[in-house]
């Protein structure tokens, strides 16, 4: 398999006068279609690497490769652009629109990049909903949906735009155990049936145990990457 | 081998307790079979072969049901585990402690190692499934064990056995081996390094030839 996402030596400073190092030279390679977690505890740099990752963030030293892409050089438009088409964001906090409903709330990507809100791709986002079972509420409100269901309206729509990553920031931490299990169901079913690679970033052992590689952040350095 | 392995299989695919153990027991009473063959090519491969043909809803259960009946003839080989040990005589060793980590509950394959390294001379402590991380150490700093065995199933747990590890080899001021196994390490025998253990064992002859690299020391 190819790598889809490769960072080297990463270095991040925070601070100029008081200089705090969160990340330690991490060099780590995701194999496209791969099915990863990344634990540590709180204040290990397992958030701020996962911002770095998903180019929300510059490291301070390194390098990061996306598809071969170095993004380090890139403008800012050119950055949003690969970051839109690449790569899913998926939060604990869903951030849905609270005055859209699940399916406009899916477009919106689509839309944010300058799509064109045509029947196919209506039908493609209906497609997404329905995959995250979500056919009977697609046209309520965000609000209007439980916890689990604004969970997985947030998973269509980082689906939408088709990116060959999905980030997933704590995506079960707002959620009781038994939605836990539905969405991690659902985030395998989606990495088997279009070959997304995942990367997750959880507490949750849950999760992490049922992913295919675990990586363990510990003081901003990689303490242990192990595949099942 | 095979006749008794395809005969106690059905056995256990019936669920049927009493004939299983008694069937076992027979044979290690009229010395049909010995106990490291038992536990090797039966046991061990009636364990880890279990394949879920029925119903998939029952497969965890009917592997805890099977589990649960190869416990109980386990528990009761402990008379021939002492009869092989004294049949073999190796020279005595030190003292062997056998655990799992933190949440980690699949223990039989912990149990059976146990017994091994009763066979290879030492004098083991079989502590069991989920071992509270502070129990771990103090239990160390008390017995003074000469090796710490740790088995681990689910290769999350890997994250909490690196740990405890790191922990072990700092704190203790002697020279303590530690080894694993389980199925967390099975599809890579190198594995093992990246927790820091010493040995990684599978087998009885793995055990045996960690109590001679520990006699040789």
């Amino acid at each position: 398999m190819n790598n889809i996402l490769e960072l080297k030596n990463i270095d991040k400073i925070y601070g100029t006068d008081i200089k705090t190092q969160v990340l330690y030279d991490i060099n780590l390679s995701f194999e496209q279609g791969s099915f990863n977690s990344i634990i540590g505890q709180s204040g290990s740099g397992k958030s701020t690497l996962l911002n770095i990752i998903g180019t929300l963030d510059k490291p301070t030293s390194g390098e990061v490769l996306i598809d071969n892409n170095n993004v380090g050089n890139m403008s800012n438009n050119k950055l949003a652009a690969i970051r839109n088409r690449m790569i899913g964001f998926v939060f604990q906090f869903h951030y849905l629109l609270p005055e859209f409903t699940a399916l406009e709330n899916v477009l919106m990507p689509y839309e944010i990049k300058g799509g064109k809100i045509t029947k196919e791709i209506v039908k493609k986002a209906e497609e997404y909903l329905s995959l995250v079972g979500l056919d009977n509420v697609k046209n309520n409100l965000a609000t209007k949906m439980s916890g689990g269901q604004q969970q997985r309206t947030a998973i269509a729509r980082a689906l939408i735009n088709e990116p060959k990553i999905i980030l997933a920031d704590e995506p079960t931490g707002n959620l009781d155990s038994d939605s836990t299990e539905n969405i991690y169901e659902l985030l395998r079913k989606i990495n088997q049936e279009i070959g997304t690679t995942f990367i997750i970033i959880t507490h949750d052992r849950k999760i992490a145990e049922k992913t295919d590689r675990i990586i363990e952040i510990k003081d901003g350095r990689i303490n242990l990457d192990i595949r099942k | 081998m095979n006749n008794i392995y395809e005969k106690f299989n059905l056995l256990l695919v019936e669920e049927n307790k009493e004939e299983a153990t008694k069937f076992i027991l027979e044979l290690l009473q009229n010395k049909e079979i010995d106990i490291l063959e038992l536990y090797m090519d039966i046991l061990t491969p009636s364990l880890n072969l279990m394949q879920c043909m029925e119903d998939k809803r029952l497969c965890i259960w009917k592997e805890h049901v099977r589990t649960a009946i190869i416990r109980t003839i386990v528990e009761c080989c402990f008379p021939y585990v002492l009869k092989k040990r004294d049949e073999l005589n190796y020279s005595k060793k030190g003292t062997a402690i056998v655990l799992c980590p933190p949440e980690e509950y699949h223990d039989l394959g912990a149990r059976m190692v146990t017994d091994f390294f009763t066979i290879s001379g030492y004098h083991a402590i079989y502590v069991g499934s989920n071992t509270p991380y502070s129990d771990f150490r103090n239990a160390i700093d008390i017995i003074k064990p000469n090796i710490v065995a740790i088995s681990v199933s689910n290769y999350y747990n890997m994250v909490v056995t690196k740990k405890v590890i790191k922990e072990i080899k700092e704190v203790v001021g002697y020279p303590i081996k530690i080894v694993v196994g389980g199925n967390a390490f099975n599809n890579d025998t190198e594995k093992y390094k990246i927790v820091g253990a010493d040995y990684y064992a599978k087998t009885y002859e793995d055990i045996k030839n960690i109590a001679g690299d520990e006699v040789a020391l």
